[in-house]
């Protein structure tokens, strides 16, 4: 088992609100899946996904992260497991205006402490797999929002994560740049990488062999795919 | 990973230009001022350090303190100290010098200039090392006919004539052959030395004040200990040494000489910052060695405070970016180091560009300052240390806070959504904003007090009349009292002269002559020890003095002007004139009762058994002879017998005659004494020079007073312009709802005018107590509690930092406020 989250729960306090994002939230997801998360607008989705990218800690509950109880873990051990396990991308891309493609897919890779030489060759391969080699020197603002997206991927594969956690992949891009990520996150599990992927587009959540629906911070339905 | 940190930094200043100005720009400006005060006080600090052996080397210092009289304090000692400290201390002293400084007329071929001539004992050149440029130098203590000069010396002397082999007459009978030239010493010494000869005792019998008396401080007093701890061992031990060396001959002086003089060691190396005795040349000021240091720290955090606000302020700019690290596995501790090595980059650059600055105003700080100052990166280890210390500090403090505060981004937040989540840190800007503005408006403060204060010290009632007086110096050098007498007469023929005197010093006073009286004929009781000052009787009335009480010396008793022989009895008689202070001394509440009392003068050290009763026959105002800082102490004034000898002569002209007056003076004394150079000055530029050095200071303070609102105002600028950009949106709705214009920039401006109005209630009160403190230290200051100064000073700082705050926020406010409605409202 790859993740295992048992009656898992999220509250924000602002002031003198306080809102529960998640509640009771108990889902598992082995190794190799492709999960969808589905439901409404503030359902808890990517409040879920934060959480299973320990860029959020529960409330409540225990979080099972191959085996290991992360659920107290500080920052420095969870950010240490992130850069070795995790993978993310963005519906804003978030791609660092102040680095070239290539930095940007660096980034990761650097963090881990990879050597020059190793960087150099794993971006450059990874560039091409994403097509995207010809931008290798070029800042985010000169690029499309496809090609964008295809390097926020990029980054998201560099370090070779289990998991990549992907927050409506496709929503900032057209139908054909949409169409092209999700073939691109399709090919990658089929290469054994987990996704897990929030999305509004039920036809996206059709490329997964899994979907859960959210409602009110609760598993609402899960609805598995039969294997095409 | 530390060049991609380079790169990002460089690449964020790039693309931030208006912020990597300010950012750079202030930490420029801050840096540049804290560089010229680290070379200010390294300068101030190195005085005297190029003499070898400096750590060991002390000058005593004379004290005499007798009962009833003022404490008089000396740099300088008596002749007799030298042999008597070679006798006791020879296995802690190594040697001592004797140096005596006179002012004399030199002869040189057919012309007389007035020259500083220094005597020195032999040994002198053990102590301090002076290079030669030319000749030799060790010949010179060997008899009392050579001579050395320094190279400007030289100069002035001879020209371009050589030097060595020439023959000076000194004081129109003593023959020196200069044998040597040597370089000029450095500024950073009160040594000065020009002219140099063997401190010859046989030349000084006549002078028994010199070298032969212990009442007596006219020489300065080199010693060159074992080591420096012998220096400090010997100084307990002084006390007891002037108990068996020192005795003062005088028979109404009955205490133990320790107790009637103190002898103290003063360490070479404290002498510029630390000597507080007179008779040294060029001392500093510790007080403000230290002002100085306080505020270049205060402007370099009024830098580093924008620093922090511009970075706080842009933060949200850049959470996207330390988000995607964090998400990415960058660890708090690794954010927290980029964004720190970020602002010690740039605090790097602004150094570079400080250097620069540096160089470009280096020239005018010296010639302002009088000073040798000089930025040497490559010979100077030390410096480069201290300067990159400064920037590694700068950097830290400027960065710490906004390294500290993006690197707790929580990444899931921030990615989703592009809310400003900067409402927290915004009360903090406010509060450094206040900071700056108060720390901005307390040096306004403190520099518009210390200009008041130097206008009213200018233009203090001194208690006598200063301008359109001319003084005529060194009347010593003429051939008699007969020439003086003649020089007098002809001066007060000249058209435009209302009237001249004679006396032996002119205010501001140089010489410090006291006396010791008695009031009593046996000598039993009421000792006191009194400043004199010896006149002719024109001097008042030259001045504009007129008596509170009695009478002042007068043609018509004659008995005024000599000692004569009293009818009662074989004394000597007097007439003197007192001041206030004098007075009130002697225990008389009103002048009119000091009249007619008598003092009795039993120590003419001449005629040890002639007593001399000087009656009390007219009391005058307090004069500021010296300075207003200084304090009024009892004076008398006495007259002499025609013919005895003056040293000075004032000359006072009717107003607006003053230049043909100095003409007519300077032809009368080419025709009388063609060989002996003439010194002139004037009464009012002389006391307005004691007040240079504050003047000074206070320029320089006011010179950083204006660099410090210049970056405080630099990071308003900068925060008005983030906060106009931010509330762009805002501003739109406003107008949409029907805000005018004026609407808007009155809000936008009012938002800053707040912490400038909250700034000085905390600036007020520490600039009164500062201020207060300060003025505490004159004799005669302002009173900053006037209504006139309350307003003036305080309600005009406020005023002025309000309006420059107004001035810098108002074009940001106005462009926003202009902006179209939809424009301002399409930004998200």
């Amino acid at each position: 088992m790859l993740v295992k989250l048992e009656s898992l729960t999220k509250t924000y306090r602002a002031a003198e609100v306080e809102t529960t994002a998640l509640r009771s939230v108990n889902v598992d997801i082995r190794e190799g899946e492709f999960v969808a998360i589905m439901g409404p607008s503030g359902c808890g989705k990517s409040t879920l996904l934060n959480v299973i990218g320990m860029l959020d800690a529960p409330s409540g509950g225990r979080y099972v992260f191959r085996g290991e109880d992360i659920t107290g873990y500080n920052e420095a051990r969870l950010a240490d497991l992130r850069k070795r396990q995790l993978g993310f991308v963005f519906q804003s891309f978030n791609l660092i205006d102040e680095l070239t493609v290539e930095g940007n897919i660096e980034l990761a890779l650097l963090y881990q402490g990879v050597s020059p030489a190793d960087r150099k060759a794993r971006v450059a391969e990874v560039m091409s797999r994403m097509k995207i080699a010809h931008r290798a020197k070029h800042f985010p603002a000169a690029l499309s929002g496809g090609q964008q997206q295809r390097v926020a991927v990029a980054r998201a594969v560099v370090s070779k994560p289990a998991l990549i956690l992907a927050d409506e992949p496709t929503g900032n891009l057209d139908s054909h740049n949409g169409e092209e990520v999700m073939k691109l996150l399709v090919e990658l599990n089929a290469a054994g990488t987990t996704i897990v992927m929030v999305t509004h587009s039920s036809a996206h959540a059709e490329f997964a062999r899994r979907t859960i629906h959210l409602f009110d911070g609760q598993v609402a339905t899960e609805h598995l795919r039969a294997a095409s | 990973m530390l060049r991609h940190y380079l790169t990002v930094a460089f690449r964020n200043l790039a693309a931030n230009k208006r912020y990597a100005a300010i950012n750079i720009g202030g930490l420029t400006v801050g840096l540049a001022a804290c560089l010229l005060i680290l070379l200010y006080v390294q300068d101030e600090r190195s005085y005297e350090r190029w003499v070898p052996n400096a750590e060991r080397i002390g000058v005593v210092e004379t004290t005499f303190r007798v009962p009833g009289g003022e404490v008089l304090a000396f740099a300088g000692s008596p002749g007799p100290l030298k042999p008597a400290l070679d006798r006791e201390f020879s296995s802690e002293l190594e040697r001592t010098v004797r140096v005596y400084h006179d002012d004399q007329p030199v002869r040189i071929g057919d012309r007389t200039i007035r020259g500083a001539l220094s005597y020195v004992d032999p040994g002198f050149f053990q102590l301090f090392d002076l290079p030669m440029v030319a000749g030799e130098r060790e010949g010179v203590l060997a008899n009392n006919a050579s001579m050395i000069v320094s190279a400007t010396t030289a100069r002035t002397w001879f020209g371009d004539a050589p030097a060595i082999g020439s023959t000076v007459t000194i004081d129109g009978k003593t023959p020196f052959t200069i044998i040597g030239v040597f370089a000029d010493l450095p500024v950073e010494t009160h040594l000065e030395l020009d002219a140099i000869a063997l401190l010859d005792p046989a030349r000084y019998h006549d002078q028994p004040w010199v070298l032969d008396r212990w009442t007596a401080g006219n020489v300065m007093t080199y010693a060159l200990f074992r080591s420096p701890e012998a220096m400090a061992d010997v100084t307990p031990r002084l006390p007891a040494f002037v108990d068996r060396n020192v005795s003062f001959d005088m028979p109404s002086l009955t205490e133990a000489p320790s107790t009637l003089m103190q002898l103290d060691v003063m360490p070479l190396l404290d002498i510029h910052l630390h000597a507080d005795k007179p008779g040294y040349e060029h001392t500093g000021s510790m007080a403000a060695v230290i002002a100085f240091a306080g505020i270049a720290l205060l402007i370099l955090i009024i830098a580093c405070i924008n620093f922090v606000n511009l970075a706080t302020a842009r933060a949200m700019k850049r959470a996207r970016e330390v988000a995607m690290r964090k998400v990415v596995g960058a660890t708090r501790g690794q954010l927290v180091r980029q964004h720190l090595g970020e602002a010690i980059v740039t605090a790097l650059i602004a150094l570079v560009f400080a250097v620069a600055v540096v160089e470009v105003v280096l020239g005018g700080f010296n010639a302002f300052l009088h000073k040798s100052l000089r930025l040497d990166l490559t010979g100077d280890p030390t410096l480069l240390a201290e300067m990159l210390g400064l920037v590694l500090v700068v950097g830290v403090i400027g960065g710490l806070y906004p390294a500290v505060y993006l690197s707790r981004f929580r990444p899931g937040t921030v990615l989703k959504a592009n809310q400003s989540s900067t409402q927290g840190s915004s009360r903090l800007r406010t509060g450094l904003v206040v900071f700056q503005f108060a720390i901005s408006i307390a040096l306004m403060i403190c520099t518009a007090t210390i200009y008041c204060q130097t206008i009213y010290a200018r233009q203090l009632d001194l208690g006598f009349q200063r301008g359109d007086r001319m003084t005529l110096g060194a009347l010593g050098d003429l051939p008699s009292g007969e020439t003086i007498a003649t020089l007098k007469r002809e001066i007060l023929a000249l058209p435009g002269v209302r009237g001249a005197s004679l006396s032996t010093d002119t205010p501001p006073l140089q010489s410090d002559n006291h006396t010791l009286l008695f009031t009593s004929a046996a000598g039993d009781d009421g000792r006191l020890l009194i400043e004199t000052l010896r006149v002719d009787p024109d001097f008042f009335d030259v001045y504009g003095v007129p008596p509170v009480a009695g009478r002042l010396f007068s043609m018509d008793h004659p008995d005024d002007f000599t000692p004569v022989a009293d009818m009662h009895g074989p004394d000597l008689h007097q007439g003197i004139v007192i001041n206030r202070a004098f007075a009130a001394k002697l225990g008389y509440a009103r002048p009119d009762d000091a009249v007619g009392k008598v003092l009795w003068d039993l120590t003419d050290a001449d005629n040890p058994t002639v007593r001399t009763r000087t009656t009390i026959v007219g009391v005058v105002p307090d004069l500021y002879l010296r300075s207003a800082r200084a304090e009024m102490t009892p004076i008398l004034y006495y007259v002499s017998p025609p013919g005895r000898r003056f040293g000075r002569l004032t000359v006072r002209a009717e107003p607006g005659r003053m230049a043909d007056v100095a003409r007519g003076v300077e032809a009368i004394w080419a025709r009388l004494v063609p060989d002996v150079p003439i010194r002139t000055g004037f009464v009012d530029e002389a006391i307005a020079k004691q007040y240079d050095a504050d003047e000074q200071r206070g320029q320089i303070f006011a010179a950083f007073s204006v660099l410090a609102i210049l970056i405080a105002c630099l990071g308003l600028f900068g925060l008005a312009a983030f906060s106009a950009e931010r509330r762009t949106k805002e501003i739109g709705m406003r107008k949409v709802l029907g805000a005018s214009v004026l609407d808007i920039v009155r809000l936008l401006v009012w938002q800053f005018s707040r912490p400038v109005l909250i700034a000085n209630l905390i600036a007020w009160p520490v600039g009164f107590y500062i201020m207060s403190t300060w003025l505490a230290g004159f004799r005669h200051a302002i009173d900053l509690t006037s209504p006139v100064l309350l307003i003036g000073i305080f309600g005009g700082a406020a005023l002025i930092a309000l309006a420059i705050a107004w001035l810098t926020t108002a074009g940001h406010a106005y462009r926003v406020a202009r902006a179209s409605p939809i424009r301002a409202l399409r930004t998200e």
